[in-house]
């Protein structure tokens, strides 16, 4: 392989979008041309850099208008377009009326032509497909991490939770602060969590993660790629549905 | 995808709660901004409603979504004139870490600025091969289908998208430091 070769399958060496053999004579490439590594490392270093940009958090406002907006599309009503939804172009409106005008006609005809018992079988089954999860990070080992292993794990769960959130099963995600970490108890009594609270049970936790899965199965594999699991366990509970 | 293009409407809720992340996190990495991309958003989720008949079923949702979004996409850009908006508004980040030290936060800070603008001031075809890719986690076989391309043109696109990102990162890092 030549110069000109290896170069131009760079990117696809970083994106990880290559097969087998011509790798194989790349990084062969790479390891005796100093020139072409160089190019190499420089993709890379960006490739990381990029993905170490956190996600963008969908807006509560953003949340409501679909919520709304979805939830009277089901209801079938053209005249029930959520007032706050975001459509400040005229041609926007224009094509929402339309759009809704097109289900209100699309539901009449599905609901005639499908029987009721399997137009319910069908809703339940995609409706019923994604359920919350809450994952709850038990801190164990954070505390007696170096400050650069805590910034390293970090952006390690920023990477993981992006990479939910692409797939459409990140929700949410934060961490708690370490300090004030108080219970309340029903008798009055306030305890501060410390340390020595790990060994009598209560287990400090240190962030969460809302996301949504198939199946408590899927919810548990989910958690089982997260970062956490090297410092702590994952605590994951099921939500009741909406 | 299924029901509601069979007319189960009922089904757009748990559809639109399980993609609005990713097409509001596509829009923002194409945009720069927050209300253009809530805007397409809810163009992209019309489109769907639309032709959602167009729907077959014999491939990945994610991939017939993309297609609707990049068109919404490509809508906006011809009627606003506007191929390489650099709106960059402040970055929502859900992990930030509260022991992190001020210098770091800064660093890290600066460091992601740097790549926001490096990706902004992209073409927008290149912008859009480098974010469905690492953001969206497509391959060149279905960005191909996104886009109505072959995944080789894909690949060919994609290296020089990021020999131009590295090349305005590079610059934008040189001129910090000078």
């Amino acid at each position: 392989m030549n110069c000109q070769q290896a170069r131009d399958s760079l990117g696809a060496l970083v994106s990880g979008d290559i097969e087998s053999p011509p790798r194989d004579d790349l990084e062969a490439h790479l390891r005796s041309c100093s020139a072409c590594r160089a190019e190499f490392e420089e993709l890379e270093s960006v490739w990381q850099e990029l993905g170490r940009l956190p996600a963008y958090r969908v807006p509560d406002e953003l949340k409501e208008s679909l919520e709304s907006l979805s939830s009277r599309a089901g209801a079938g009503s053209p005249n029930s377009f959520p007032a706050k939804a975001r459509l400040p172009r005229r041609a926007m409106l224009l094509q929402a009326v339309a759009a809704l005008l097109l289900l209100a006609s699309g539901i009449a005809i599905g609901y005639r032509l499908q029987p009721a018992a399997e137009a319910e079988k069908s809703a339940g089954s995609a409706a019923g497909q994604m359920s919350r999860y809450l994952l709850l990070l038990r801190a164990t080992e954070t505390s007696e991490l170096s400050d650069s292993r805590q910034e390293q794990l970090v952006l390690e769960y920023a990477s993981w939770y992006r990479s939910l959130v692409a797939r459409g099963l990140g929700l949410e995600g934060e961490r708690l602060q370490k300090e004030r970490q108080l219970i309340v108890r029903e008798n009055g009594g306030v305890s501060l969590l410390g340390p020595q609270a790990f060994s009598d049970g209560d287990v400090a936790v240190s962030g969460f993660f809302l996301v949504q899965a198939e199946s408590l199965a899927k919810a548990l594999e989910i958690a089982s790629t997260c970062p956490h699991l090297r410092v702590g366990a994952i605590e994951v509970r099921a939500l009741y549905p909406e | 995808m299924e029901s509601v293009r069979d007319g189960d409407l009922k089904c757009l809720t748990p559809l639109c709660r399980r993609h609005a992340a990713a097409l509001y996190n596509y829009f923002m990495h194409l945009t720069g901004n927050r209300d253009t991309s809530q805007d397409l958003v809810q163009d992209t989720l019309l489109r769907l409603l639309r032709y959602r008949a167009g729907y077959k079923g014999n491939g990945p949702f994610r991939v017939w979504l993309f297609r609707l979004a990049r068109s919404a996409a490509n809508t906006h850009f011809r009627k606003s004139n506007r191929e390489l908006p650099l709106d960059l508004e402040e970055l929502d980040e859900p992990l930030e870490d509260p022991s992190e030290g001020p210098v770091e936060a800064l660093h890290r800070r600066q460091s992601a600025g740097r790549v926001r603008q490096a990706l902004g001031s992209l073409s927008v075809g290149h912008r859009e091969v480098l974010v469905l890719r690492r953001f969206q986690e497509l391959d060149y076989r279905e960005i191909a289908q996104v886009c109505g391309t072959t995944p080789a043109a894909v690949r060919v696109r994609f290296h020089r998208a990021l020999k131009a990102l590295a090349k305005a990162y590079r610059e934008l890092t040189e001129r910090t430091v000078t």
